[in-house]
């Protein structure tokens, strides 16, 4: 059943553009993102949005800072995925200093990076669901994220911003039955998908407002840059855990969900299936986890070789890479965050064309975008 | 499933939700017919006026007063019940426990708190908005429900107007409240709210058509448009060799009742503008509701009229459907609560389930699917009774 | 492909671009050997003028299509060591998803007027990208049709990411 929109024509058929401010403040932006939308009636004609709003200059903070003191900066721009963060730029230190990090601590990386993939895809499911209407699936979400949450805080001591994940390796051993809670955990959260698809992803209302929604067509989203679960859902299956392995991923057995169609709810289905999919790599880490040291030696003062490296990972938001170019002295000389959200997002300002505004809610959180990293 | 494994404290408070549903059977059968209790009272009363020559023509206008004052009380109690239930039932259902605090035992009293502080608010009219329809909007929303209730049966002789017309009568005021929604949005000055009241107008119109038809074949099978009339022929039970097996509520009746069950429920739903219709009121929307530019006394008006219609509706679905005030021990007053809070926890637990529909699916589903069913269902009763 | 067949068919082409040489280390750092590190791909140099047409054969020839734009940055380089000389260099880093391979391009502008085409039309992606490079640096790209702040706000005065910025007090600093 498809609505038509009937342009009547007239003389006196006079249709002036209204702007509407998807302010910064609004319960559906996740952060304070700003949508300046251009209507005809319903249909949308051009979309800008304006960030900005929580932009720290972590890039100029970064030439002040010592390597290491970075760890805690970068914390925070993913702040749900905060052990991404982490391992990134650690990557990126210990490729500038040639560290080899021992099996253990990659790992215990794995393990850590995995959870918070769920935990941030948990975050996804329930504030999608708000958006599209449905109040319930958020709590039941934050309920699993709870159980991560205190095991993260057994772990590293917080949260929400972990520092867990150091240079040469991560801050500490696990605690004693950390390991037997984790796996609980999992068999937790195992029958949580299937509840999950009862109420939201084989609902025939949520799929009505996101099936055939936000269309992004492949190659419109490799010419923005698109990466992560949006490049997935628009059946492109680039993972960057497969394509160019850090971490030890390559001895992992996982698939790749890909996406079908490119619309709101391949994104929604493809984040589902991941959170299943590190279910599988979490319990697979739990097993081949060895005994040893788990951090590497690192010297007191961090002083890199001249040089520049790029590294990326897999964020749950997508490619997370660092560029950072060093002097030999011991603050970087330049760090550049490839902020995948900042690149996401720019895209909505083609899909958006030709939508109904009902449906810019939809779109705008399918692309799930953190304000910490698309300001930095 | 999560099955229930009951540990001490859910065993206890099993035992006491127990408790208080056995009192308060006890208490009501007790009790026993208010309406007859209630004829005798007035029988009293208007004897003791006649001795005491006070002027029988003061006697009509009194009983108006009293009924009105008892239906306004039953509204303003079921109203805050029926919030306080609200938020302990979504709490439930979203793994959280709700209002614990005001007034001790699970906070009973936090709806009346929330009344308390509304009325302390500032009110609040926009420079833009036209003062008088933005006063007047609240009201006209809320006045017709209350009309309503004067038509609807609580029990055996507890019907403050049993008209002959009694279903046209509810359903012919209760569609007065577009008007108020409409005032509301136009008098706020705001082009959102304005927007927002548009869209719940278009959605209220649209719904109480196949509302309106589907009740047509209860109608056709009664012979009588007197909701009295309706209640007392759904008594009784169906008989399998002597046994009582179903009672004789429409609901019950094949097919159409089960259609026209539906079809209502779906459109009192929507009538009441719950999700997942709420797209007039919704927060997460990008376009604000219609009550967005009010606050204090006028904002807890509109509040009120909301679950006052949702009480409505239930209380019309009972009579209509579930057989309002049949049922064995319990007198026809406490059934009829029984069921129509039944009704009312229906559309609370729909609320906290679904997703929201968008307007023009909405629509849609009003114009193309809930219309031609209900056009259905009327041929099919008509085939059954030409039969 | 690896980087020197790449280079090979680049320079079939264009005889301007060079590859920029692994860095060798006059401030040897003392961490480990004081090695310099570069990761393994191509580096190239091209010439400001050349850049329009050169990204447009990157994306479009067969054995290069180069289609995926990784990030776009800048780098100033005022104070990294006396021996290089002081220009803004914006590096482009580019993926083939047909091929897998990697290019990373820069090009050196002067610090006084920085100015570079931009290839808003060959990749999307630079859409924001190069508007963040201005918001920071400064640097004008031709041809964007929205070359303006981003992440400031618009009236920002001066460059942020620029090693002689210098904060000018306004009305947040009390």
């Amino acid at each position: 059943m498809n609505t038509e929109i009937v342009k009547i024509q007239g003389q006196d058929s006079k249709t002036e553009e209204m702007i509407l401010n998807l302010g910064p403040q609004h319960p559906s932006t996740h952060g304070v993102l700003r949508v300046i939308l251009k209507m005809d009636g319903e249909v949308i004609t051009s979309a800008q949005p304006d960030v900005g709003y929580l932009h720290r200059g972590t890039e100029k903070l970064a030439e002040n800072r010592t390597y290491p003191q970075m760890l805690v900066i970068s914390d925070r721009w993913d702040y749900l995925a905060a052990m991404s963060n982490n391992l990134v730029w650690s990557l990126a230190v210990e490729k500038l200093m040639q560290i080899e990090v021992p099996a253990r601590g990659q790992i215990l990386r794995v393990i850590m990076v995995e959870l918070n993939r769920i935990a941030s895809h948990l975050v996804f499911f329930g504030t999608y669901g708000i958006d599209i209407g449905a109040y319930t699936p958020f709590l039941y979400a934050f309920r699993e994220r709870e159980k991560i949450l205190d095991l993260f805080e057994e772990v590293s001591g917080a949260r929400m911003t972990y520092n867990y994940i150091r240079i040469g390796g991560v801050m500490a051993d696990l605690p004693k039955d950390w390991i037997g809670r984790c796996r609980s955990f999992l068999e937790w959260m195992k029958p949580r998908f299937v509840e999950y698809d009862t109420l939201l992803t084989e609902n025939p209302i949520f799929q009505d407002r996101t099936k055939n929604i936000g269309i992004l067509p492949q190659p419109l989203a490799i010419s923005y840059g698109i990466s992560g679960p949006n490049l997935r859902g628009s059946s492109n299956p680039f993972d960057l855990r497969k394509d160019a392995p850090y971490c030890l991923y390559d001895k992992f057995n996982f698939s790749i969900p890909t996406g079908k169609n490119g619309d709101c709810w391949d994104r929604y289905w493809v984040r589902i299936e991941e959170m299943k999919e590190s279910v599988k790599i979490i319990e697979q880490a739990l097993e081949m986890l060895p005994e040893g040291e788990c951090n590497a030696k690192v010297p007191r003062i961090i002083r890199p070789p001249i040089g520049e490296v790029y590294a990326q990972i897999e964020a749950p938001r997508g490619m997370l890479g660092i560029y950072l170019v060093s002097d030999g002295g011991d603050k970087p000389y330049r760090v550049h965050v490839r902020p995948p959200s900042f690149i996401n997002l720019a895209v909505l300002q083609e899909i958006l064309v030709g939508m109904k505004v009902a449906d810019v809610i939809a779109i705008l959180g399918s692309i799930d975008i953190v304000l910490g990293e698309v300001d930095r | 499933m999560i099955l229930p494994v009951w540990n001490e404290s859910q065993k206890r408070s099993a035992l006491i939700l127990f408790g208080i549903a056995s009192a308060g059977a006890g208490i009501s059968i007790a009790i026993g017919e208010i309406g007859a209790r209630f004829s005798k009272i007035w029988a009293c009363l208007s004897s003791f006026a006649l001795k005491n020559s006070i002027p029988t023509a003061l006697l009509t206008p009194l009983s108006m007063i009293i009924q009105c004052s008892i239906l306004i009380g039953f509204i303003s109690v079921s109203v805050m019940f029926m919030v306080w239930w609200e938020r302990k039932v979504s709490a439930h259902m979203q793994n959280r426990l709700g209002p614990m605090f005001t007034g001790g035992w699970h906070g009973w009293a936090q709806t009346i708190a929330d009344a308390i502080k509304l009325l302390l608010k500032e009110d609040i009219i926009p420079a833009e908005a036209n003062p008088w329809v933005h006063r007047l909007a609240p009201i006209v929303a809320f006045v017709p429900a209350f009309l309503c209730y004067a038509a609807l049966p609580f029990g055996e002789g507890l019907i403050s107007a049993d008209l002959d017309i009694g279903i046209l009568y509810i359903f012919a005021i209760s569609g007065l409240s577009v008007l108020g929604i409409v005032m509301a949005g136009w008098g706020s000055g705001n082009k959102y709210s304005l927007l927002g009241g548009l869209r719940a107008a278009a959605q209220s119109v649209s719904y109480e058509i196949p509302r309106v038809l589907s009740v047509v074949p209860i109608l056709m099978m009664v012979g009588s448009l007197k909701l009295t009339s309706i209640a007392n022929v759904q008594t009784g039970f169906w008989q399998i060799a002597g046994i009582p097996v179903l009672p004789k509520w429409f609901i019950f009746y094949p097919i159409v009742g089960q259609i026209a069950f539906l079809i209502f429920l779906i459109s009192s739903v929507a009538e009441t503008n719950r999700t997942p219709f709420d797209i007039a009121e919704a927060e997460s929307e990008l376009v604000a509701g219609f009550h967005t530019e009010y606050s204090g006394m006028k904002f807890s008006f509109f509040f009120l009229a909301e679950y006052a219609y949702v009480f409505l509706s239930s209380g019309l679905t009972t009579v209509l459907f579930l057989g309002g005030g049949s049922g064995p021990i319990l007198p026809s007053w406490s059934w009829f609560l029984l069921k129509s809070f039944a009704v009312v926890f229906l559309f609370l637990w729909f609320r906290w389930t679904f997703p929201r529909l968008r307007v023009d699916r909405l629509m849609e589903f009003t114009w193309k699917f809930l219309l031609p069913w209900s056009f259905v269902n009327i041929l099919i009763t008509g085939f059954i009774l030409l039969f | 492909m690896t980087p020197q067949e790449i280079f090979s068919i680049i320079q079939a082409q264009y005889k301007n671009i060079t590859e920029i040489p692994y860095p060798q280390g006059p401030h040897a750092a003392p961490a480990h050997e004081g090695k310099p590190y570069r990761d393994a791909h191509l580096y190239l140099q091209c010439p400001s003028e050349l850049w329009l047409e050169f990204a447009n054969f990157l994306k479009n020839e067969e054995k290069l299509s180069f289609d995926y734009l990784t990030f776009v940055t800048a780098l100033d380089y005022a104070k990294i060591n006396p021996q290089e000389p002081i220009r803004i260099e914006i590096v482009y880093h580019l993926y083939s998803f047909k091929h897998r391979h990697t290019l990373v391009v820069k090009i050196s502008l002067n610090r006084e007027n920085p100015i570079l085409s931009s290839v808003i039309q060959v990749w999307k992606a630079s859409d924001w990208q190069e508007r963040e490079v201005y918001d920071m640096f400064g640097v004008k790209f031709e041809g964007h049709p929205n070359c303006s702040r981003i992440l400031m706000w618009e009236g920002f005065p001066g460059w942020p990411l620029r090693k002689d910025y210098a904060h000018i007090p306004d009305r947040y600093d009390d």
